[in-house]
């Protein structure tokens, strides 16, 4: 009877978050154009929303891993390892269809490892994800010497400097991913899978669920889009820095818990994580053009994940209100 | 209390493999005369006064960064933030030298401060109510960060000799002792050491047999930081020079040595004995890779395998002791 009360708010509880995020945002984009007038040029916001379309692609995998109850440190490493990979093969005369397939099929290894160590051996994602980052970090340095690559077709820029309706490819790439991940997270079986698992895997394991091959998959795909990450990275500087990504990992973790979503796992949304890296990389961005260096950023940064995860458990007793609604 | 006498009963059973897997101690005591006899013969260098004096600098560095974060894992936890935390303290260090400071006043400074650090570590713990892990990721940065900032990233050289002496001949190895005899009473004799076991065994069993978990974590990571404290002293004194991009990935070696050593994830499970002899392992391995002239680009494979190694060995000991204990 109350239904549509009960609707809203609902509706506002789970949006009034990202609605603070919203509105945070708008503060910061307004001081921020007072500060420094560069800051609202259309050239900048095109440069900040380009750049972190790519760590957003790889946040959004991040995101269905938390959500699906894990964690993936090892995100960073495999999109520095994929283009490495593609630039060695391409650079001893292999056509580059077949350079990309090894790149992706070398990061589907990695996410199928992480995920093995995890669902099957029982390792703590962290811990397991920290070893094959560790590990693969050191692989990429054997097989590029610590060198960069720079051996990609000519054409290979055109991925990240190219637009599509006068739109620059990766935003829209990014956009297609948000709105297909948002609607596997929200209408198929697939995401609700993926909550359950999170939420409580012996339940989900007793509901049915094939909760260590669901784990798997999740990892995978959060290569496969680290994977993709890399290519665009890679595009957009024509070069592949066996040292790129190193805080990539961090930062993402760091926008998918401000974004909304529980380390616990079982709850949060990729419109959030989006968010999440918009504000966090237009605060950086912000940063920058004043000049705060970049260690002022990390010690920043850390605080903002240590200030969501305080938010998050403190947003824990919310579980009471859905608990009587079902009472 | 008078079922104590089971586990003098379940010593009787068991041939080879029972007591490998019951006594971590002893495969890992294998494994270092293996490695040791394999390197021996690779290298005429290996069994020389020289080197061995050469390989306990090295190994007390970590070992005494291991034992604090076995006290860590022990209670279920993992402190990812130790490298950093000694990075910043290096920077401190510097300072200190800059100022003149006698050894008497540094030496205790260091520890008090990188107690105090521990003690962030562990308040942050206790009042955000998330997994350590977490919480020491984003602290990780923020010392990181702080170390940086602080220093202004300048080395400074021309230490007096009473801050090397601590990582000169055999000072350090000596050091190392010390404090795993002190830790290895505290862990067997103290109710501290007790209830460390305990809250890693089961949290909410500890709470309900009255130990005040949320200050027995915070004396925990108290103490790593003091650990780390002196594990700084012994660094500065074997480098010789202060630097504050020191300690990256120091976390994974101490992971490692502790995992080696049988300290258990699932918590509640290790000994101080076990984890010095995993420091002493990763030590002979990693002084093998340099006799070997083998690059240090593969270093974090190798300390990547011996981890994911390490673990599966944990799982596998988990899993057969579940096992008979079932049977």
């Amino acid at each position: 009877m109350t239904k549509p009360r009960q609707f809203w708010k609902g509706t506002f509880a789970k949006y009034n978050y990202q609605f603070v995020l919203l509105l945070f945002l708008a503060v910061w984009f307004v001081v921020m154009g007072i500060v420094n007038h560069s800051f609202l040029s259309m050239n900048n916001i095109a440069t900040v929303v380009t750049r972190l379309s790519e760590i957003a692609i790889i946040a959004m995998g991040m995101t269905i891993v938390v959500i699906a109850g894990g964690f993936d440190l090892s995100v960073g490493t495999i999109m520095a390892m994929v283009p490495c990979i593609v630039g060695l093969a391409y650079g001893q005369g292999v056509p580059f269809a077949v350079c990309l397939a090894f790149g992706f099929l070398a990061a589907m290894a990695v996410g199928l490892l992480n995920g093995v160590l995890i669902a099957k051996a029982g390792f703590q994602p962290i811990i397991g994800t920290l070893a094959t980052m560790t590990a693969l970090r050191s692989l990429i340095y054997v097989i590029t010497k610590g060198k960069p690559i720079s051996s990609f077709p000519e054409n290979y820029m055109q991925l990240a400097h190219g637009k599509l309706l006068g739109i620059p490819i990766p935003i829209l790439l990014m956009l297609a991913f948000a709105v297909f991940f948002s609607w596997i997270m929200s209408h198929t079986k697939f995401g609700r899978f993926v909550y359950a698992t999170g939420g409580n895997i012996k339940a989900a394991d007793i509901a049915g669920i094939h909760t260590a091959g669901l784990t798997i998959k999740v990892y995978v795909l959060s290569a496969i889009l680290s994977a993709l990450a890399g290519i665009l990275y890679s595009s957009r500087l024509i070069s592949a820095s066996p040292d790129a990504g190193a805080n990539t990992s961090f930062d993402c973790v760091t926008a998918v818990l401000l974004g909304g979503t529980s380390i616990a796992g079982g709850k949060g949304n990729i419109q959030g994580t989006v968010l999440g890296i918009i504000i966090l990389n237009f605060i950086i961005n912000g940063f920058n053009l004043i000049g705060i260096n970049a260690y002022w950023q990390m010690i920043f940064k850390g605080c903002v994940l240590l200030a969501a995860i305080g938010y998050d458990s403190r947003r824990k007793p919310g579980f009471k209100m859905v608990k009587q609604k079902t009472a | 209390m008078k079922n104590s006498g089971t586990k003098n009963v379940r010593k009787e059973t068991g041939g080879l493999l029972d007591t490998l897997i019951r006594i971590p101690e002893i495969t890992i005591v294998l494994f270092i005369v293996i490695v040791s006899v394999f390197i021996g013969i690779q290298s005429e260098s290996f069994f020389t006064t020289d080197n061995f004096v050469n390989i306990s600098k090295q190994i007390a560095v970590n070992g005494i960064l291991s034992i604090g974060m076995m006290l860590v894992i022990i209670a279920k936890g993992v402190d990812l933030s130790i490298g950093s935390v000694l990075a910043l303290l290096c920077a401190v260090t510097g300072t200190l030298v800059e100022q003149n400071a006698p050894i008497w006043v540094a030496f205790p400074a260091i520890l008090a401060l990188g107690a105090f650090f521990g003690l962030l570590n562990g308040i942050l713990v206790v009042k955000l109510k998330v997994a350590p892990i977490i919480v020491t990721l984003g602290t990780m940065n923020i010392y990181r960060g702080i170390a940086q900032v602080y220093s202004g990233g300048k080395w400074t050289s021309n230490l007096p000799d009473t801050y090397i002496m601590w990582g000169q001949g055999l000072m350090p190895i000596c050091l190392l002792i010390i404090v795993a005899i002190l830790f290895a009473v505290i862990m067997k004799y103290t109710s501290f050491g007790r209830h460390v076991y305990a809250i890693g065994s089961n949290e909410e069993s500890a709470r309900l047999a009255g130990i005040r978990v949320d200050r027995t974590k915070k004396i925990i990571f108290t103490c790593s930081g003091l650990l780390i404290g002196f594990a700084t002293m012994v660094f500065i004194g074997r480098t010789g020079v202060i630097q504050p991009s020191a300690g990256t990935g120091y976390e994974m070696d101490a992971i490692g040595a502790a995992v080696l050593g049988g300290v258990s994830f699932a918590g509640g499970k290790g000994t101080v004995l076990g984890t010095v002899l995993g420091a002493v392992l990763m030590g002979l391995i990693m002084n093998g890779m340099t006799l070997l002239k083998i690059s240090a680009n593969y270093q974090g494979m190798i300390t990547g395998l011996i981890i994911v190694l390490a673990l599966l060995l944990d799982t596998f000991r988990n899993v057969y002791q579940g096992r008979r204990a079932r049977a």
